[in-house]
């Protein structure tokens, strides 16, 4: 029975140090000064300097706002292909997507003579005139993105990719002249202009494809190699999954980082049946019911084993090498009590690697 | 690891970078604050992110007086009551027979509570008794100074206590029997 001054103490205690990782989001919402709408209640009095940090962060906001707009709703996307990326990366499908409106009018121009470009209407190259204008009034950081994008905005006009035009909401897609040289039977869709370094800069997909074989039965841990926000086939939003598959599956996962890049990731999963697994129970009750009366890890494969177990006071309670001896939940004869304890287990699979192994198993009565 | 002056400073002058820094140290100590004044981490969060944007326009404000940590913590606290008050009135006047909540603990806890735990028992509290427990017993607030922040009476924020100290109760008592 707790006294009511116990309580605020156990509540206290507890909460005192208590911290929560927030959702990458929420970085993300005051980055980009996304306002709760409740924030109108907050008082500016007399803070002339806050009000003028205020407005400055806003028509930021605003220009950044815009200049992304225009970015995301140009409409047209060159399409093409650098013949090394496909030999380097047989197995990646490079969607990319090209920020037409950082070239420069006469580039557009140019373009525009180009047999394979000729579809761009005139009304684009006004609209990108102006958004070069308003690009040249950002920051430093923007112009050298851009004369990086103009270099490779001309090697793709001498690079004279076969394009064909396939009208699918304003984006091209094309055959792939190399196709042959990759396993890829169908037409890559690409949409922009890849980088040469398959650096992936703003505005550019990149399919990533990777493999993983576990054993059967056991986690496997997958990670998003890139981007700050993700997206997994599972629902997961972290950059960190795992996942039990008993079949063969793959997994993927979209992620993009605060520059807009988007990759998607496939991790394959392959289950592989003849190496170490282990299994360890999460509880046991040994009530000599014949149910669960002994915690006994159950594994295959596994050359060394040991294990210790601890109550929550950090006394050892239990300790064998042998993987067949079960605990029966007594201490030196001693029936002990309904309670956490903390096991760690070492043992040595089949290919001579040592793995350590800690977790909690529950004593119920 | 960049001095916390050498941060509000740069804070003080709108740089991003060091407002990214203030608040990957600060985020999860305040989400664990203003988790308890809500009943889901989403609607915590929302407060996190309005506190936080109070902190970066307010930093010229801060005078290095108290700490810094204690500062931004008297800013998610207030930016979570705001929040919370425009629903109190609905909530003050719950009796703890309304109140029969369902929880889904985690087993195996049978002399110790895990924080998960007496989170789900303090945001399951009605809005009132929750808020004036976590200022009283962990902020540490005195029932007069309460009473001021949430616009009610010393006795309302006294009987407010007792009720969530009460209803606390009755659910560890429940959740030692599981």
């Amino acid at each position: 029975m707790k006294e009511n001054n116990e309580i605020g103490e156990i509540f206290r205690n507890t909460f005192k140090d208590f911290q929560k990782e927030p959702s990458p989001d929420v970085w993300n919402n005051i980055k980009n000064n996304a306002i709760p709408k409740s924030y109108g209640k907050f008082n500016f009095s007399n803070s002339n300097s806050i009000l003028k940090i205020v407005a400055g962060l806003a028509v930021t906001t605003v220009i950044v706002y815009v200049a992304i707009q225009l970015f995301n709703n140009e409409p047209e996307q060159i399409v093409t292909q650098k013949e090394n990326i496909t030999q380097n990366n047989t197995e990646q499908n490079i969607v990319s997507e090209n920020n037409q409106e950082k070239i420069s009018t006469a580039e557009i121009t140019n373009e525009t003579n180009n047999d394979d470009l000729e579809k761009i209407p005139e009304q684009k190259v006004i609209n990108n005139s102006k958004t070069k204008d308003a690009i040249e009034s950002l920051s430093n950081q923007i112009d050298n993105v851009q004369d990086s994008e103009k270099d490779d905005n001309q090697i793709i006009t001498k690079e004279n990719a076969k394009v064909k035009e396939i009208k699918q909401q304003g984006k091209i897609l094309v055959n792939q002249n190399h196709s042959k040289q990759s396993d890829i039977t169908s037409p890559i869709e690409i949409i922009g202009n890849p980088n040469i370094d398959n650096k992936p800069t703003e505005k550019q997909t990149i399919i990533i494809e990777s493999n993983k074989t576990i054993c059967f039965g056991e986690d496997a841990i997958l990670t998003a190699s890139k981007g700050d926000f993700y997206l997994w086939n599972t629902g997961s939003n972290s950059k960190t999954i795992t996942v039990v598959p008993v079949r063969p599956t793959t997994y993927n996962v979209t992620t993009t980082d605060n520059n807009g890049a988007i990759w998607i990731e496939n991790i394959t999963v392959n289950i592989d049946r003849e190496c170490t697994s282990i299994f360890v129970p999460n509880a046991f009750s040994p009530n000599n019911d014949g149910n669960n009366d002994e915690f006994k890890v159950f594994g295959t494969n596994i050359k060394k084993f040991n294990i210790k177990i601890f109550s929550k006071r950090g006394v050892l309670v239990f300790e064998t090498n042998n993987i067949d001896i079960g605990w029966d939940g007594k201490t030196n004869n001693q029936n002990t009590k309904s309670e956490v304890y903390i096991y760690q287990i070492n043992y040595v699979d089949g290919l001579n690697n040592p793995h350590k192994k800690i977790g909690q198993l529950t004593l119920i009565k | 690891m960049v001095s916390e002056a050498e941060i509000i400073k740069r804070c003080r002058e709108g740089e991003k970078h060091a407002q990214e820094l203030l608040y990957k140290r600060y985020a999860s100590k305040m989400l664990g604050v203003c988790i308890r004044y809500f009943r889901s981490k989403e609607e915590a969060e929302d407060a996190l992110q309005e506190g936080f944007i109070k902190v970066f326009v307010n930093i010229e404000k801060f005078r290095g007086e108290g700490s810094l940590n204690g500062w931004i913590r008297k800013i998610m606290i207030n930016t979570a009551l705001n929040i919370c008050k425009s629903e109190l009135k609905h909530y003050f006047h719950s009796d703890i027979n309304e109140i029969e909540e369902k929880f889904n603990f985690s087993k195996s806890h049978f002399d110790s509570y895990s924080v998960e735990d007496l989170l789900k028992l303090i945001q399951s509290l009605p809005t009132g008794y929750r808020l004036v427990f976590n200022l009283y017993e962990i902020e540490g607030y005195k029932h007069k100074e309460i009473a001021k922040m949430l616009k009610i009476s010393v006795s309302t924020s006294k009987s407010q206590l007792l009720k969530a100290r009460k209803l606390l109760q009755k659910k560890l008592e429940l959740l030692n029997k599981i």
